[in-house]
């Protein structure tokens, strides 16, 4: 019987004065076949504990416990020893898999250079090794058949157009996939994946996760996988462990812990899977006997209303091809219509390159529509730079990533003043404002005088909510506003925004973006899907979810990761009882 | 440097602050502080403490060994050495910072704006630094100080010109990515006014990998300078200056060393404390190395 055996397990980060443990007597078990989530919030040791395995740990240490593989301590592995287990014992698949790859070498290059090493290729190295890699370009032709059984493997389309292409040429999904080849590429024991799909939309995200649920079975291979997100744990794993300030708090089959969690940790993160999920009277108002719980009153005025909005975008070839072809054209957009009415939130869904972003932008107006316009309350506005102050004032916008949108030279309080002090508030009426803003937004002032990179990404991300809604905006646009936030974090700033929409404090129209369909079913009122940047089904929320038309909205709301809801476990769900009360 | 630490705000983990402090505990970036320290005290306060004129001379003692008088020797003209070494780092040191100085506020300027404005405005800039680039800065430098006649002042100018390029490259690549940070859309959907957007968020956020590049300047700066001096294109004699003094203690080199290697060592210890201190800072504010390109 091959197994991965970990006991425990210590690993400490150090610097000159102090030395932090990050994952303290983890233990942990990983047979052939299995498929074993790690879950945990992050900062709870996760990639630590996963890169120890895989022997990339530096610069931690381990201190003390053990990793057994087959009886075999990895701890005491030489590097010599390591290069052998790379590979042919233990794979590794990275979060970020377009930064895995080396960027000048085609996929093909660098997974026969796996296949030949039987271990995934080593990204780093000396100038020899780069010159001697071009030299072995021409042996590509021997191992390109084992390349392209691999890559049939893993599911990509194309295997022949794969292996020629560049990392950059491939989408998020094809490269994670490209890369899983070279991680089997020596037929390991053992697949390590650490957080494979976080960097991917929904749908890929699933696909990715089905496809290492396949190898598992198919390969006889123990896969490890590291997740924050118990949904997509759930959906695809027989085991999880769930880690907790670097200690493994609890582990078991999927139901048993999902039923029954024991530790604080594990329910929380439960909780946060659980508010994600879709609403539980989806199937309810599928029959038509209930209402929309959501419905409240709402007016019929509209507070923004986008008028055949389309956007291109020249690609840039080179000059020659310009002068011979014409210029080339990326439709972003193409005439889309939609309105948001005064208190209502509208969802705008989508896989990534759909469009979403652009609406957003044209409304906000950082991008100039290549036709069609937009209005804000009736008046057709431009971009930026040609709206007045009050225009401006009436768009609040809060973006993806909530570091870069906030000036990292500032402390928090400053950057949410500022649309406040421009617009010519006096100084000791700002801070009355921000006080109260940071109040509404759950923020300390303590955090509120740190600057971002002091922070966590929700306290920053709740920094630049208080920013756009500081001058009471008639609109509120939130781009991706919780996808780069760990599942935790995501279901508290939903539930903020859900508060802020309930108490009026947020904006009188609403508009969320986001791929994940879980997101915009709790916010929304209304929703657009767009796909290939044209609108393939609209309508409420209840009605989209229950009963989608088009495929597109189909493969999102598959892409929803689902816990085994209220009904599965057999016992009443407060959510469904409290959502509806009729 | 104190623009860095003023700017750097209080020392939170992760500042630019703790991170200069973190940069400071390397033993060679240290030992860069401590030279660059020692040279600009003795610049600025050496000729008050040190009595002796650099240049009165004495032609009894010309030539005079390292003495416990002249501890470091007399030149031809009986002068003492260490005087003119002392007050020729004023002069060095004066030139390669405002040279520096004037370096730093063109090249930012210009990189700023080019970045910030983009279309033709910044074209025309970028191959106007081009230009400059296509001539090396030193053959340049010595054309323009050749016509414009030999002083130190034209020395100071030929160097300013010749030197910006590097900072306007460096601005512009790193304004370019700065302005598409989602807080400076946040702040002109905030209605700031353009000017204050590039001052208040653009600004502050490209410095970084300039303070380094300002730093390691100055070392190469004092070297420019001092061989300008030597080929009689800079100082002219009597003043003191460290490149001036090499060129006439040359004829020497076999019967009085010490006329060319006291104000060589000044010059090659003065270069080493910039370019270690400047490569400990690059470590602590440019850690993905912007600064190596375009030099």
């Amino acid at each position: 019987m091959e197994r991965l055996d970990i006991s425990d397990l210590t690993i400490t980060y150090s610097n000159e004065t102090t030395r932090q443990a990050a994952v303290e007597d983890a233990n942990l078990t990983v047979e052939r076949g299995d498929l074993v989530a790690l879950v945990g919030k992050s900062g709870a040791g996760k990639s630590t504990l996963a890169r120890a395995i895989a022997g990339i740990h530096d610069p931690a240490t381990v201190q003390s416990g053990s990793i057994l593989l087959d009886e075999r301590d990895l701890t005491e592995a030489s590097a010599e020893e390591w290069r052998a287990i790379h590979g042919s014992r233990v794979g590794f698949a990275f979060q970020d898999p377009t930064a895995a790859f080396d960027p000048v070498y085609t996929v093909g290059e660098q997974l026969v250079e796996a296949v030949r090493a039987g271990g995934p290729p080593v990204t780093e190295g000396s100038v020899l090794d780069s010159v001697a890699r071009r030299f072995r370009r021409r042996t590509v032709a021997r191992h390109r058949d084992r390349a392209i059984e691999l890559l049939e493997e893993v599911g990509i389309d194309d295997p022949q157009g794969c292996l020629d292409a560049y990392p950059s040429e491939l989408s998020g999904g094809q490269c994670q996939r490209a890369f899983l080849a070279t991680a089997l590429a020596g037929d390991p024991d053992i697949l390590v994946a650490d957080e494979p799909a976080s960097g991917l939309d929904a749908t890929t995200q699933t696909r990715v996760l089905a496809l290492l649920e396949t190898l598992s079975e198919t390969r006889d291979l123990g896969v490890l996988l590291v997740t924050h997100d118990l949904g997509l744990a759930s959906d695809h794993c027989d085991h999880i462990s769930v880690l907790a300030d670097g200690r493994t708090v609890e582990s078991g089959p999927v139901e048993e812990l999902l039923t029954g969690p024991g530790h604080a940790a594990t329910r929380s993160l439960v909780s946060a899977a659980r508010t994600l999920t879709l609403p539980a009277h989806q199937s309810v108002s599928a029959d038509g006997c209930t209402p929309s719980s959501k419905s409240r009153p709402t007016t019929d005025e509209t507070v923004v209303s986008v008028r055949e909005l389309a956007k291109r975008y020249p690609v840039d070839d080179s000059v020659a091809d310009r002068f011979l072809n014409g210029r080339s054209y990326l439709t972003a957009l193409h005439d889309i219509s939609l309105d948001v009415r005064k208190d209502e939130t509208l969802g705008v869904v989508g896989p990534s390159g759909s469009g979403k972003s652009t609406v957003v932008e044209c409304i906000a107006g950082l991008t100039e529509p290549t036709s069609g316009d937009v209005r804000i309350g009736g008046t057709p506005v431009g971009t930026v730079p040609t709206r007045d102050a009050d225009t401006l004032g009436q768009v609040g916008v809060v973006f993806q990533q909530p570091k870069s949108s906030l000036n990292p030279r500032w402390p928090l309080r400053r950057s949410i003043a500022e649309p406040l002090s421009r617009r010519g508030w006096a100084d000791g009426r700002i801070d009355e404002r921000v006080s109260e803003l940071c109040s509404l937004v759950d923020l300390s002032y303590s955090v509120a005088a740190s600057r971002p990179n002091a922070v966590s990404g929700g306290q920053a991300q709740r920094a630049a909510l208080a920013r756009a809604i500081a001058d009471d905006p008639e609109i509120l646009l939130l781009d991706e506003p919780v996808s780069a936030l760990d599942a935790t974090t995501r279901a508290e700033v939903v539930s903020l925004l859900g508060e802020l929409r309930a108490g009026r404090e947020g904006a009188n129209g609403t508009v969320v973006v986001s791929h994940d369909l879980g997101t915009v079913g709790q916010l929304a009122d209304r929703i657009v899907v767009l796909d290939e940047g044209a609108i393939v089904e609209r309508g409420p929320t209840d009605a989209v979810l229950s009963a989608p038309e088009h495929p597109r909205t189909r493969a999102l709301l598959d892409a929803v990761p689902g816990l085994p809801t209220a009904d599965d476990t057999g016992e009443p769900s407060a959510e469904t009882t409290s959502r509806n009360p009729s | 440097m104190s623009v860095t630490t003023e700017s750097g705000g209080e020392g939170s983990p992760g500042s630019r602050t703790h991170r200069v402090r973190r940069a400071l505990r390397q033993p060679q970036t240290a030992a860069g502080a401590l030279i660059v320290a020692t040279v600009t005290v003795v610049a600025l306060l050496g000729p008050e403490l040190l009595p002796t004129d650099p240049l009165a001379q004495d032609l009894s003692s010309r030539l005079g060994p390292p003495s416990p008088a002249h501890p470091f020797g007399t030149d031809r003209l009986g002068r003492d050495v260490l005087a003119r070494v002392v007050h020729g780092a004023r002069f060095s040191l004066g030139i390669a910072v405002a040279v520096t100085a004037v370096r730093f506020v063109l090249g930012v300027g210009v990189g700023v704006v080019a970045g910030y404005s983009g279309g033709w405005v910044d074209e025309l800039a970028m191959r106007f630094v081009d230009l400059l680039f296509a001539f090396p800065g030193i053959v340049l430098a010595l054309v323009i100080a050749g016509v414009a006649g030999p002083s130190l002042r034209n020395v100071l100018l030929a160097l300013a010109v010749v030197g910006w390029g590097t900072y306007a490259r460096v601005v512009r690549s790193e304004v370019l990515s700065v302005r598409e940070r989602d807080y400076v859309a946040a702040a002109r959907l905030s209605g700031t006014p353009r000017h204050r957007v590039v001052l208040e968020h653009v600004l502050p956020n490209v410095l970084g990998p300039t303070i380094v590049l300002a730093a390691l300047d100055v070392g190469t700066v004092v070297l420019a300078t001092a061989g300008l001096s030597f080929l009689g294109l800079g100082a002219q004699p009597p003043t003191p200056e460290w490149g001036t003094m090499i060129a006439s203690g040359r004829h020497y080199l076999q019967t009085a060393w010490w006329l060319v290697n006291v104000p060589g060592l000044a010059i090659v210890l003065t270069v080493l404390g910039f370019t270690l201190l400047g490569d400990g800072l690059r470590d602590a504010l440019d850690p993905d190395g912007r600064t190596d390109g375009g030099r």
